[in-house]
Order: C-alpha cells, then structure tokens, then sequence
C-alpha cells in the first residue's frame, strides 16, 4: 500500500472519530440520577381469582378506594350520586351509613379523592373545594360525623391525594411541579416542600413544569412503621420510595417508561399508557394496582373496554420488584392485610364491585 | 497529509464552537418569552382540551373525573 493511500486512510479515520466527538457532544440523552433504576421482571408471578362480596345495596357508581380498620369497612364512591363515602360492618359488608353529603353548602362536599383512617377517625380530601376534613365516628359507631375541616393554604394547588404523616402533619403531591411533595400542617399552612420530579424532560421541567405535574400525578400512601412514603404515577409506570426515616430515596421506572403527555393550552394531557391506581405500604412491602392500557385504545373503545387495572405489583420497602399477581377481575383500590394474606379490592364495572383475594404464600 | 489532518481538526472545532454558541443562545430565551410567543402562535387556531368520559383522570380544564382528555374538536387521531 502506498504511503499517501495510508495517510488518506488515517485522515479519513480521524474525520470519523472527530464526528462522532461531536454528534455524542450534543445527542440529548434520558439522564437519570444514580438513584433511580429500572425493571422489567419480577421474581415471581402468580395468578389471583377474586371471590365476589355480596352487597344487599346497590350504592356505588364508581368505587374507587376502600379502606378496613378494625369491624368497619369505607369504600369511596368517585362518582357518588349522593354521597361520596360509604360505611359498611366488616367482614360481613352490611350497610351501616353514608358519608360526604355531595352538595354546594360549607358542609357538603364538591369532591372526594381519598380518604384515610388516623386514631379511629376519618380524614377526607375535597380538592375542589381545596379542604381536609375529619370525621368521628358516633357512639354507636354505625356512623361518621363531621367534626373538623382544615382549609388549605392557596399556595396549595389542587390536592389530589393525601397520606397522613403524623398526628399534625400531612403529605400531599405538589401540583405546581416546583417540588414532588407538601409536608402541610393541621392549620392547613405548607411547611416543608419534599424533593423534585424525577423525570429526565429536562425540557418540561424548564418550559412546561406545571402540565409535567399534572402529567405526574401520582397516588401515595405513608406507613408510619417504617417511615416510607411511596408514590406511584397514574400514567406510565414509575414508583418512587421515600423512606422519611433515613432520608433515602428511590426511584423505579418500569417496561412503560415515565409519564408521557403532550402540552395543549398550557395543560398536560396524557398520551401514554394508564399506569398505577392506587398503592398501600404495608410493615413488610409495596402493593400498588396496575392497568397498562393505552389512552389510545381506551379512546379507540370508547367505554367498551374494561375500567381498572389486572395487575397488582408488589415492591420491597426499597423498591425492588417482588412479586406480579394476575387477576381475573379489573380493579381500582385496594386495602391489603398481610396477617390474614387477603387483597380487597374494588371493581368499578361491576353491580357487585367489591372483591377479595387470597395470594397466601408465593 | 498533514495539512489534511489539521483542516480537518480545525474544521471539527469551528463545528463544535458554532454548535456550542447556537445551543447557549437557545439558553437566553427566557421561558416567559416562550410562553408569550406560543400564546401569540396559539391566538385563533388554540385547540381546546376535551374530557371524555367518567373515569379516574382529573380533567385540567373543568376538574372533573374523566375516562380521558383529549386535544382539539376531532377525536380523529385517536382512531
């Protein structure tokens, strides 16, 4: 081979090399922080039949939470014609009252995204009214009274959910997109903003923070025990895990990637998939209801298709996928009790919407 | 050959240098100017947001509960 031929060559390899310097100089790549980490599996899969309760009431058009403390049962009705709460006896699911007069006076209520049991009372979280508001139960415990309603700071942006961090303190999402979570007082007043959406949008977290929020909006849920507070977004498939006691947090990104959505009219509007519906940290895991459809086909279907989701994930209190249980009913909320090994859970698209499974020992 | 290799150095940083500036400019343009010029882009072709449906997605513009949001007066794309 000729000198010059070979000069040529090298000339040509370095042209190559400088270009591709400069192309991984300016690729935009997903950049995530060493926290966060992504799953496809989990260890194990496991599929769960539902035993369906009988209920002598028809009173629910969308049951979308239910939570168990002690002989009582509430399920809460998104939709609620009437009234937004219901009590029931437990285990025997006899009707016992409603709760959260649906209504425009002070004290009714314009919405309910969730409620929580504290100290054997009840919390409810009326965002369009912005306000929190606790109920006792009566003496003879056959029905919740209205005692206290805290009214949120306006610098509060629409609550959609809320965990209860101790006895003066709640946790609820930030809607603005400035920060990932509120730590807000018994009056109502913000005190503490909590870490950042952990997303890697670097361009909407610069130009169109408040449609990212609202794109990664996210059901949680806080187990004092242990001290972790875990979110899971209601588009796409992430879970985050704050542990509030060593200040440690994680962040998991399943198969689905991070909430997808495009900006319209300064709003977020979603194009992904239909990620997580609820989420419960036990003493020992991570529960969290999946769906995994695409707004696509639910358009496509156009209320044909099934509302809830076939999958519940089960993480450990670090995060790590553990378990994947199949169901053959869709469901939405649901209140897990390790010691008696028993999921109940709510199905929206049923007259009888209230479920219960067994997932005993994997 | 030599000369060759130096053009080519030369040109690749000249690349990088113009690439560099054009970025960093993009770095000035506040967020408010941005948000101003979509406003005026916007002006009589907005595409209205539309919630469809009673589901578990809160809809940004009414704040209800809809099965999902759409853009535009067309469900068209979706199908």
């Amino acid at each position: 081979m000729l000198p010059k031929d070979t000069a040529l060559k090298s000339g040509v390899s370095f042209l190559f090399l400088c270009l591709l310097f400069l192309f991984s100089c300016n690729n935009s790549h997903k950049e995530y922080g060493k926290n966060v980490f992504s799953y496809s599996g989990f260890l194990q899969e496991k599929e769960l039949r539902g035993e369906v309760i009988e209920l002598d009431t028809a009173l629910f058009r969308y049951p979308f939470r239910i939570r168990i403390e002690g002989d009582k049962a509430v399920v809460m009705d998104l939709h609620g014609s009437e009234h937004y709460g219901h009590l029931f006896q437990y285990p025997s699911f006899r009707y016992l009252s409603s709760f959260g007069r649906r209504g425009d006076s002070p004290t009714e209520m314009l919405s309910m995204e969730n409620f929580r049991f504290h100290n054997h009372k009840v919390w409810t979280l009326d965002a369009n009214k912005s306000e929190l508001t606790r109920l006792d139960f009566s003496s003879s415990g056959d029905s919740l009274l209205r005692e206290e309603t805290v009214t949120l700071d306006e610098d509060i942006l629409r609550p959609l959910d809320f965990a209860i961090y101790n006895d003066t303190t709640f946790v609820i999402p930030d809607y603005s997109g400035e920060s990932r979570f509120l730590k807000v007082n018994c009056k109502g007043k913000l005190i503490e903003k909590i870490g950042a959406i952990p997303t890697a949008n670097e361009k909407a977290l610069q130009q169109a923070r408040p449609a990212l929020a609202q794109a990664w909006r996210s059901f949680l849920d806080y187990n004092p025990h242990n001290g972790v507070l875990a979110a899971v977004t209601q588009l796409g498939e992430v879970v985050e895990v704050y542990n509030l006691k060593d200040s440690t947090h994680v962040v998991r990104i399943g198969e689905h990637d991070e909430p997808e959505f495009k900006v319209s009219d300064g709003y977020g509007i979603p194009t992904g998939i239909m990620g997580f519906s609820d989420v419960q940290v036990t003493d020992s895991a991570i529960y969290a209801v999946f769906h995994g459809t695409s707004f696509k086909e639910i358009a496509r279907q156009s209320g044909k298709l099934p509302d809830g989701g076939k999958y519940i994930y089960v993480f450990s209190l670090k995060g790590e996928p553990l378990y994947k249980y199949v169901l053959d009913h869709y469901i939405y909320g649901i209140w897990v009790d390790e010691a008696t090994k028993t999921i109940m859970a709510t199905d929206v698209n049923s007259d009888q919407p209230i479920l219960k499974f067994c997932f005993g020992s994997v | 050959m030599k000369k060759l290799s130096v053009f080519l150095f030369l040109l690749c940083i000249v690349a990088i240098g113009a690439i560099k500036k054009q970025s960093s400019h993009q770095d000035k343009v506040s967020s408010l100017l941005l948000y101003n010029i979509e406003a005026l882009a916007a002006g009589e072709t907005m595409r209205p947001v539309r919630c469809l449906g009673r589901g578990s997605i809160d809809c940004p513009a009414s704040h209800d509960k809809v099965d999902y949001v759409a853009e535009g007066y067309s469900l068209e794309k979706w199908r």
